[in-house]
């Protein structure tokens, strides 16, 4: 779950409200409509037997499922789909166009993740007419080897780059800002080296930005791709000039994220997440007694309390990486409101408040890591007056030893 | 050798009629940037970003102003000093010819050969422009997203070379331009230098250049709201014997007269002095050389060349010695001011205000 700027101060609204044992609705809905695609990814997580092997699809969601869950979501308060990848949610064009009508009849928020293969020109036209808001293109590479490469499948960075190119054009004709596109990647071996060459592609494609996730090895095939430690140092050079060219472009971009190390290598991003609240723990650290609020700003991860995962089995879990169903419900048999405010994710936030972590978060995503990092700082932010904090300190503070040091500077 | 305690010697002949060198050089290598700070005197002016100065030009003021008994050469951010591709050769010259170095940069143009170079050279202190401990709130003001990282990242690599080759440096020391978009940060602001090593945090009042500034600029309830969080800083900047000036701004009313005042707040500062030397509103021109991107010998950071010879044509001691810096210290040792020293930098103030009390414990000992 990356948290949309746009509603970033209902997350941190609905935040408090939970914090203070007000339950709210969902923010976003993460949505799996089916277990097919068309190219083959070397990287891709569903080429992990685990996870597969984990998923039973012998019951897949109906179209009136699909409708019906974006009403009972629209009902709930919930503000932003996402169409995920993962699979390719264009395989079956007609119905992912019914389900993006419905979203935008709702009044949400829509954002698919796409490989770009397969929009039909009459299909962007009523894409842009419709309004849809946003699609994250999964484009690999700068050029068709490393894209084809990756993904396996000849001729799959002509007919994306040929997608956004149509985009850009009925944007153009039609006179709309909407959708607004921009460029996914996975970042490997085959592509670390052209991160400024991909933020130029991107830019002369009309999209708005261009972001990396580093690689999950899911797979044999994907291990053949990993970013070795020397590699992940090597790409550290990279970062700037990629970096500055986005500046010049005025493209986005989440490239300057990676300057962090840690946030490179996905096998232990379950260290990362417990570590960043490491420091916040003093107390428990202590063997005091946490309070309730003390344990909700210390929770190494927030997904559970604004995000919902619904897949093409029906389950529903709290976000993308989660790779068991045990335990969760189905939309099949359940409602949304009653998943979500039942014992599962019920548990699930209990287990977070008392800093457990599930298996699979050792692959949590950067983009989420980094956003429980900004949901922290602003919850403390809001927590209290310093002033307070402020008055008490006053009289503890030294006479001035601070004072202009020799050598002042100035900018 | 201690700086300050030289300033006060050669200010102390200058007050007896004895003119002096300058003790330090400002050099200023470019007026490229690569940020768009929101609080930057540039958005508020057109600069020619043609870099002047030769290479060979640089090194020359670089021996010239060893000759000339300059003992320290600071390359302050105005522009980004780190985009001249020669700027490592400028500074390990100021090194060779034993002067003290000091560089102020955003730090975001870093390499790790740079990094391995300036530690090897024993450079002294590097200043990095940091507006907020964390990365929305900087990137925010420092006009591009991503700076955060690149700072951070650029930083954790200093210290790690640092570790690396035994060195203590060079130093390291944040600036934060205090705006109505970071006061409230301050605490966390030292957590910050103290999780990087920073020895030094200085915090200057800002002073509004356009309507950007403005719309960033302290309000006055913020203002009121300020002590608390610079009470709480200072503590923690006590605790992990962090240096900070942080303490000037609870008592001297410079923040309100930052952006626009300082002409009330230099009157103030001199009122009661009645030795014409030491009420002078202020001391650059006797012991600083500003050197511009395009030559023009400035007499403070903040004049902008207005009146000043060129080195281009002339050495640094005719410049020095020359028509224009002589006029300007005539007109402060009159008690006036030029149009521009409302808007005088607060830290150059606070400096000068260091040394004119300086100045009086010296006489009152004699």
């Amino acid at each position: 779950m990356n948290i949309n700027p746009r509603f970033k101060d209902v997350v941190h609204r609905r935040l408090a409200e939970w914090a203070q044992g007000r339950p709210q609705p969902p923010v976003l809905v993460d949505f799996e409509p089916w277990a097919k695609c068309n190219i083959e990814c070397k990287f891709c997580w569903q080429r992990d037997p685990f996870r597969l092997g984990a998923t039973d699809y012998s019951n897949p969601l109906t179209r009136e499922e699909i409708l019906s869950i974006i009403d009972q979501a629209g009902e709930m308060g919930v503000l932003e789909w996402n169409i995920a990848g993962g699979w390719e949610p264009t395989y079956y064009p007609d119905l992912a166009r019914s389900v993006m009508k419905r979203i935008k009849e709702r009044g949400m928020y829509g954002c698919i993740t796409t490989n770009g293969t397969m929009f039909s020109e009459e299909w962007v036209r009523e894409m842009v007419e419709v309004g849809w808001d946003r699609i994250l293109f999964s484009l690999t590479g700068p050029d068709a080897e490393t894209h084809d490469g990756l993904t396996q499948s000849k001729g799959s960075f002509d007919r994306i780059t040929r997608s956004m190119r149509m985009f850009k054009y009925w944007k153009e004709q039609l006179g709309s800002d909407k959708p607004e596109f921009s460029c996914h990647s996975v970042l490997c071996t085959e592509n670390y080296a052209k991160v400024k060459e991909m933020i130029e592609l991107a830019h002369d494609l009309g999209a708005s930005g261009m972001s990396w996730e580093p690689m999950n090895p899911w797979s044999e095939i994907a291990r053949g791709i990993f970013m070795s430690e020397e590699q992940r140092r090597d790409f550290q050079g990279y970062i700037q000039p990629a970096l500055e060219r986005s500046w010049e472009l005025n493209i986005g971009t989440n490239i300057e994220r990676f300057c962090e190390e840690e946030l490179i290598d996905k096998e232990h991003m379950d260290v990362v997440l417990q570590r960043d609240v490491g420091a916040a723990q003093t107390k428990k650290a202590r063997g005091e007694q946490q309070s309730e609020l003390d344990k909700f700003l210390t929770s190494p991860c927030y997904a559970p309390w604004l995000n919902m995962e619904i897949r093409a089995s029906g389950h529903v879990v709290t976000c993308r990486l989660c790779d068991t169903h045990e335990g969760a419900r189905t939309v099949h048999d359940s409602t949304l409101a009653e998943i979500w405010y039942g014992p599962y994710f019920g548990g699930l936030r209990e287990r977070l408040k008392n800093r457990n972590l599930m298996q699979y978060c050792h692959t949590c995503a950067s983009g989420f890591v980094v956003g429980f990092r900004e949901i922290r700082t602003e919850m403390r932010r809001q927590r209290g007056p310093l002033s307070r904090i402020g008055a008490a300190l006053k009289s503890a503070i030294p006479t001035p030893r601070h004072a202009i040091p020799v050598n002042v500077l100035r900018r | 050798m201690d700086i300050r305690q030289e300033k006060l010697r050669r200010l102390s002949a200058w007050r007896a009629g004895i003119p002096a060198g300058p003790i330090t050089l400002e050099l200023n290598p470019t007026n490229r940037c690569n940020l768009a700070c929101i609080s930057c005197w540039q958005r508020k002016f057109e600069y020619d970003e043609t870099d002047y100065l030769s290479t060979e030009r640089l090194l020359s003021l670089v021996r010239e102003a060893a000759a000339l008994g300059v003992k320290e050469v600071r390359i302050p951010g105005a522009g980004e000093p780190m985009l001249r591709n020669d700027l490592l050769d400028l500074m390990e010259e100021i090194k060779r010819q034993g002067m003290h170095g000091l560089l102020i940069n955003n730090g975001t143009a870093w390499t790790k050969e740079k990094i391995c170079r300036v530690v090897a050279m024993r450079w002294d202190c590097l200043t990095f422009s940091i507006d907020a401990p964390e990365a929305s709130a900087n990137d925010f003001l420092r006009g591009r997203k991503g700076t955060f990282a690149l700072i951070t990242k650029n930083l954790r690599r200093l210290n790690e070379e640092k570790e690396l080759m035994h060195s203590s440096l060079p130093l390291l020391r944040f600036n934060t331009v205090l705006s109505g978009r970071n006061y409230r940060l301050l605490p966390e602001m030292v957590e910050l230098a103290h999780a990087y090593h920073c020895e030094d945090l200085q915090v200057q009042p800002m002073t509004v250049w356009g309507r950007d500034g403005e719309s960033i600029a302290l309000t006055e309830l913020q203002r009121e709201e300020l002590p608390q969080y610079v009470e709480r800083a200072l503590a923690l900047a006590d605790e992990y014997d962090i240096y900070t000036n942080m303490a000037g701004l609870l008592t001297t009313g410079i923040v309100a007269r930052a952006s626009g005042k300082m002409d009330v707040m230099v009157a103030e500062q001199t009122a009661d002095i009645d030795d014409a030397f030491m009420a002078s509103p202020c001391f650059e021109p006797f012991y600083n050389l500003v050197i511009l991107p395009n030559g023009v010998a400035s007499f403070c950071s903040i004049s902008g060349g207005k009146d000043g010879d060129s080195i281009l044509n002339k050495s640094l001691n005719d410049v020095w010695h020359g028509s224009a810096y002589k006029a300007i210290r005539r007109t402060l040792l009159e008690k006036n001011l030029r149009e521009y020293c409302t808007r005088c930098c607060s830290v150059v103030n606070m400096e000068n205000q260091s040394l004119r009390e300086g100045l009086i414990a010296i006489t009152s000992r004699t």
